[in-house]
């Protein structure tokens, strides 16, 4: 009997979940953004939407994943936003995977990628690192393997005919190698893009590039789900307005990167910039 | 690299036919996945993180004494002081969901395999497949199946932890006497009844050996789940490594090994109890 009484609180429990989520999932007020831990920039404008919409009577989900899984997770019309995708380079295979998915807007469009060397280096362009193969050890340290980064550094090291290796394991081993190796002086090369905060906090500078492998100019868009303009039409609007000018994005990145909670961070920063905000929302 | 032959293709194949031709099957599955858990969470997130730590002391003490129970208040009392409370209920609420599913699956396929010899060589080797795969691979067919959220991190986690619960049920019918089959059928027992009443009651102790390292295995599958956005304390453990916090992530990470501690010895309390009698 004692076993029944068991199996009956359960399945009690269970249907009231399934009540309550239905509640959830019926209410159109719920929006999945996917955002890609690490990526100063995205977390940024992600945590900045979250408190812009949050104020408006949306819930805004923010589900961590990597990139290519988030696409995948939109292309099955489910997550509905992404605000991180980088183009026409970085990304591009990436996108031409999900042909469905649709490009709402740029946020960003001076982004860059390419070899990054600590500013007392003194190198010019990715040409002369042959000269230097000794005192940077053969080594490009660059973040995740599969990312559009790391096969962009593939192609220079091909491009180039450099004789140095790509040494992949994630973004923030490769930012503490640069931190560890600015603080012993030493020489270092690594594959980075702006904008990101680690150019606010350490004397860093781009490899000239010479036979464009890595682009020029890069634009960071916000991509959504196929059907995401017919579920939410009041919101395309905005998502295509947002954007970013140097001076906003450094200083929000700043901000958020000193910030051990990002939520009321990204709240102060969408409070002192008023005029910026409601030109998003239509509000002039 | 050069391939002579191409396996991943196939799998590939495999999988992508399998995301466009079952996506109604996934749909129901992702739908009744997502209430069971949400719902479960939900009714822990809400209920006063105190009255959860007085029942599961009750439970610690009913099954697994004194000991167990001080340190199931005291641990649980740390991660809600280190404010992991909701995250901790999110992963309990996963790890609930996805080693219930692990059992309903894995029992009966354990009893199969000790039944029927044929069934053992097809299972066996499955088991070896879904142990040793790297975890990570998982993430692949179940993003594809299910897109990121919790149910794609329970499927990843149910084909890790279940294989244990397989191999110890066939392990426990497998090591049921002999010589008390053969009595239970001179005495006119059908199979049904040699099934229930004889090897299953005598392989108890085994069958929760095998649960108690399904919830385990449940357990080590949260972190990596977190990279496909399935919340709870895996989150915050890579939110630590993402952003270099030790802090954070030495914190995440203990409250993952209180909750894998408590679980161990309250399940293990359950064996004992069987022993005992």
């Amino acid at each position: 009997m004692k076993k029944i009484n068991y199996l009956f609180v359960i399945t009690f429990v269970i249907i009231l979940g399934v009540f309550n989520s239905c509640k959830n999932i019926k209410s159109s007020k719920y929006i999945n953004i996917g955002m890609v831990d690490g990526w100063a920039e995205d977390v940024a404008m992600t945590h900045v939407v979250k408190a812009i919409l949050d104020e408006q009577g949306y819930h805004i989900i923010i589900q961590k994943a990597s990139t290519d899984m988030i696409l995948a997770s939109m292309n099955n019309e489910d997550t509905d936003l992404f605000l991180g995708v980088w183009l026409p380079y970085t990304h591009k295979t990436k996108i031409a995977k999900f042909p469905d998915l649709v490009d709402l807007g740029t946020n960003y469009d001076n982004g860059k990628i390419g070899l990054v060397i600590p500013d007392y280096v003194p190198v010019k362009s990715i040409e002369d690192l042959p000269k230097y193969e000794k005192q940077f050890k053969n080594r490009i340290i660059g973040i995740e393997k599969g990312a559009g980064m790391t096969s962009a550094t593939d192609r220079a090291i091909i491009d180039y005919e450099l004789n140095y290796r790509q040494i992949n394991s994630s973004t923030i081993a490769m930012i503490t190698e640069l931190q560890n190796a600015i603080k012993r002086k030493e020489w270092i090369v690594v594959a980075a893009w702006q904008p990101h905060w680690m150019f606010g906090k350490m004397k860093l500078k781009f490899l000239d590039d010479p036979k464009k492998t890595f682009g020029e100019a890069e634009k960071i868009k916000t991509y959504s789900r196929k059907s995401f303009g017919k579920d939410h039409p009041e919101l395309t609007r905005f998502f295509s307005k947002i954007y970013f000018d140097n001076k906003t994005m450094t200083d929000l990145l700043t901000k958020m990167e000193g910030s051990k909670d990002k939520e009321t961070t990204a709240k102060e920063w969408v409070k002192d910039h008023p005029e910026l905000v409601n030109s998003w929302l239509d509000k002039n | 690299m050069n391939k002579t032959i191409d396996i991943g293709q196939y799998i590939e194949t495999a999988i992508n036919w399998l995301t466009e031709n079952a996506k109604p099957l996934f749909d129901v599955i992702k739908n009744i996945g997502n209430s069971s858990i949400l719902g479960i969470e939900w009714a822990l997130v809400n209920t006063p993180f105190y009255i959860i730590i007085i029942l599961f002391t009750l439970l610690a003490l009913w099954k697994a004494g004194k000991g167990t129970a001080i340190m199931t208040a005291a641990g649980l009392t740390v991660i809600f002081l280190m404010g992991f409370w909701k995250e901790t209920m999110e992963t309990l609420a996963l790890i609930f969901v996805a080693t219930l599913t692990a059992l309903i699956l894995s029992v009966p396929l354990g009893i199969w395999a000790a039944k029927n010899k044929f069934a053992a060589k097809i299972i066996r080797p499955l088991l070896d497949l879904m142990q040793t795969m790297p975890a990570f691979v998982y993430l692949i067919p179940a993003v594809l199946f299910f897109s990121i959220g919790k149910v794609p991190g329970a499927f990843a986690t149910i084909i890790f932890a279940m294989p244990p619960a397989v191999r110890l049920t066939t392990l426990g019918i497998d090591s049921v006497p002999k010589d008390i089959v053969e009595a239970a059928r001179a005495f006119g027992a059908t199979n049904r009844q040699i099934l229930f009443k004889v090897e299953l009651p005598l392989a108890t102790n085994t069958i929760l050996a095998g649960i108690n390292q399904t919830i385990l295995l449940s357990l080590s599958m949260v972190v990596i789940a977190g990279m496909i956005a399935a919340g709870g304390l895996g989150e915050k453990v890579l939110e630590g490594i993402n952003n270099l916090d030790i802090g954070l992530g030495f914190e995440s990470g203990l409250s993952v090994v209180i909750l894998a501690i408590i679980l161990d010895r309250i399940t293990q309390g359950f064996v004992k109890k069987k022993t005992a009698k």
